[in-house]
């Protein structure tokens, strides 16, 4: 599929997708997406035949940011959504949908402490069980910048 | 999957085995956790972090140039091409420019190095599989490759060779020569290892039909690499989405038909012959001038996400990185090709025996460090 | 950290233990006997096969064509710690290895010594970083060493000269055993 074509079929089934310019930031389209969405936006992707390329997060105030990003193996369109987590630190899983996120979703979880409601098996992957509550890479105070301070503040939906 | 042994004797006859962390066909830190059927292995847990080398925290604490050194200890058997990627995406971010001599030494290290790569990737598989010979092979021709790199790299694994601008040091008329001479050479071989390992009847009968991945599999475990193109999958990052100066040279991707151990195998092989043919157009074509562009003092990069992809020996690699305008990124993540490719074993090898999974995941190529980064 | 207890408790325990029977018994009494089988160990060692990170790509070449570690005695790798004398720690101990590398470890039969190969095992290398969180800094924390090999990775001839210092830990001599010179004419290896 096309990027271009990619974007309208996105915007027609109700998510908020942008093309991106590729030789700046190494992707075709941006999709805002809330928290709700992540799920039929997975579902979408999967019929339509994209393969997952990673899940991960930034630390940023006010919220955790979660990046996914998907890519096509037929036609040059690399996907990448970006999730504000809700203040209630959970998200939706897409394990069920990509079974490949379930490893990317507990190194998430890992490393920021990001909750995955409906996750089949939430423990601990990289780290070990007396440090399954360090969140690592969690921005310490006063090292956390805001979203607009980092660039990733046009894109939260 | 309902095997013989439960039909007699129910579902309690299952008992659990560890594999690993130290085995020797886990080709390093992993460990697999296997509830064992008798000799089916009926649900797979692999555990991982045993490798854990917190890059990604490391980034974070140091400037952005300060992070070369780890790009080569990830994936340590592809040092180059985890460091081309790093250094693509600075560059992207920076606007820094590259002279031509530098990409086409770029792209003949890589490939030199996806060479070796592989070359360790098949003899360590065979290896797995019983056959001791052929990585004594695959080990001497990588040293007349090690040769070349150390020549100009000053190192033998861990390459630290790439910077933001070009690379450090300029290849001379005896790299050159060797590298033809070993072009020539691996040709010469290549018939030898298809006479020693792909003809062999023990080898095809152990890696024939054994962990079919199939288009619908890869794409919901986001398969990549050789392990993707042994499913008939045509997709590689250097043709998708040419990155410096690849889309200059004519090669072919090589793809396998079924999708089994024994494709993923002979995707490899074929990989090395076209890795030889895009070195060598390289070495025809290398133009004239400087292999580097000396950048600012400091290099400061805007806020805002970039991505950067590769196509490393393993799959395709993206770093992700978020800037905030100083001299450290604020978030670097790296998607290493391994990880994805391994995370489909529970699926993959559910209902194998053991020595199939042995098989099975061999043909995956990991490389644990990259794994758990 | 619990690691470091255990190997505390190891060390206590070890000094207790009578030293004469953990590292050969009566054959030790007669100085001749030991001698001679001092030599014989030195000789043979038997390294487990334990890769942990890059180093052990070198380490592995060491055993293959070209290097050819056979020559001091010391390729035959075994899979399990029972039937090794030798741990080659070529590589990151993590948090998460450290348990089962000191299991490992505490499986050899005696006598056993241990090679430190590479930054990382030595000292925590690249990754002694201010906010290290996983990496074990120095393998000595958690095992005695005998042989520290530095560098990141380090060349397989200097694994060899580990070996080499191992030996003549062992034996008491740099070459227990007489070597044999190669004739000036001997091309090893051509580079083209
Ligand atoms: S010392 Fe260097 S080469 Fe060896 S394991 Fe550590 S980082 Fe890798």
């Amino acid at each position: 599929m096309k990027s271009s074509e990619a974007v309208i079929k996105l915007n027609e089934a109700g998510f908020k997708a942008e093309p991106a310019e590729v030789t700046r930031v190494g992707y075709h389209v941006t999709v805002a997406l809330g928290a709700d969405q992540i799920r039929p936006f997975a579902e979408w992707l999967l019929s339509e035949g994209f393969f997952i390329d990673f899940l991960s997060a930034v630390d940023a105030s006010p919220a955790i940011q979660l990046i996914y990003q998907f890519a096509h193996f037929d036609a040059p369109c690399r996907i990448h959504a970006q999730v504000s987590l809700p203040d209630s630190g959970a998200v939706d899983t897409i394990s069920d949908i990509y079974q490949g996120a379930d490893w990317h979703e507990r190194e998430t979880r890992d490393f920021f402490g990001v909750v995955f409601s409906g996750h089949h098996n939430l423990v601990p992957l990289i780290l070990c069980d007396e440090d399954k509550d360090l969140k690592p890479l969690l921005k310490k105070e006063g090292a956390k910048k805001s979203l607009a301070d980092i660039g990733l503040g046009e894109m939260v939906a | 999957m309902v095997t013989k042994l439960e039909k007699i004797a129910g579902p309690k006859h299952r008992f659990l085995l560890n594999m690993g962390p130290q085995h020797p066909s886990t080709h390093g830190v992993l460990r697999i956790v296997l509830e064992m059927d008798g000799e089916y292995a009926m649900a797979i847990d692999p555990v991982l972090g045993y490798g854990h080398r917190m890059h990604e925290k490391m980034a974070e604490g140091r400037p952005y140039n300060g992070f070369y050194p780890n790009t080569g200890r990830m994936d340590y058997l592809g040092a180059i091409l985890f460091s081309h990627g790093y250094v693509g995406l600075l560059e992207r971010m920076s606007g820094a420019e590259v002279p031509e001599r530098a990409e086409f030494i770029r792209v003949i290290t890589a490939e030199l190095n996806r060479i070796s790569s592989h070359l360790v990737g098949i003899g360590a598989y065979v290896l797995d599989l019983g056959a001791f010979t052929p990585i004594l092979y695959a080990f001497d021709d990588r040293e007349m490759i090690l040769d070349m790199l150390e020549a100009i790299t000053g190192s033998r694994l861990t390459y630290c060779y790439f910077r933001v601008g070009g690379v450090t040091k300029d290849i001379d008329d005896t790299f050159i020569r060797r590298a033809r001479a070993f072009i020539d050479r691996m040709r010469s071989r290549l018939p030898m290892y298809k006479d020693l390992v792909t003809d062999n009847l023990i080898f095809l009968k152990r890696t024939k039909g054994i962990g079919i991945i199939d288009r619908d599999m890869a794409a919901r475990y986001g398969i990549t690499g050789p392990v993707l193109r042994g499913s008939g999958i045509s997709y590689d990052v250097r043709k998708s989405e040419p990155y410096s100066v690849y889309d200059r040279f004519d090669f072919d991707i090589p793809v396998g038909e079924n999708g089994d151990s024994f494709d993923r195998y002979v995707v490899r092989m074929e990989e090395i012959a076209q890795s030889l043919r895009i070195i060598e157009q390289a070495l025809d074509a290398l133009p004239d001038g400087p292999v580097m562009v000396k950048p600012k003092k400091k290099l400061k990069l805007a806020a805002g996400g970039c991505n950067y992809t590769v196509e490393a020996a393993r799959g395709s690699l993206s770093y992700y990185l978020v800037g905030d305008g100083s001299d450290t990124p604020y978030r670097l993540k790296i998607r290493v090709p391994s990880y994805s490719n391994l995370s489909p074993l529970p699926e993959l090898c559910k209902g194998m025996l053991l020595s199939d999974l042995v098989t099975a995941m061999g043909s995956l190529d990991l490389v644990i460090p990259e794994i758990d980064r | 950290m619990k690691e470091i207890e255990r190997y505390a408790q190891f060390l206590k325990d070890e000094s207790e233990a009578d030293s004469t029977e953990l590292q050969g018994g009566a054959m030790n009494s007669f100085p001749l006997t030991e001698q001679v089988l001092k030599v014989c160990q030195a000789n043979s060692l038997w390294p487990l096969t334990f890769g942990l990170a890059c180093c052990a790509i070198e380490m592995m070449a060491a055993g293959m064509a070209r290097i050819d570690m056979a020559r001091y005695g010391a390729e035959v790798f075994r899979p399990s710690a029972r039937q090794c004398d030798l741990l080659i720690v070529s590589g990151t101990v993590t948090k998460k290895m450290a348990p089962a590398l000191m299991t490992l470890y505490e499986q050899m039969p005696y006598p056993k010594w241990v090679i430190a190969m590479g930054n990382c095992a030595i000292s925590g290398g690249p990754f002694k970083v201010e906010d290290n969180y996983n990496v074990i800094e120095g393998v000595d924390r958690l095992i005695p060493v005998d042989v520290y090999v530095p560098g990141c990775p380090p060349r397989p001839e200097a694994l060899i000269e580990g070996i080499l210092k191992l030996q003549e830990k062992i034996a008491g001599k740099r070459h227990p055993w007489p070597q044999r010179k190669m004739k000036d004419a001997v091309k090893v290896h051509p580079i083209p």
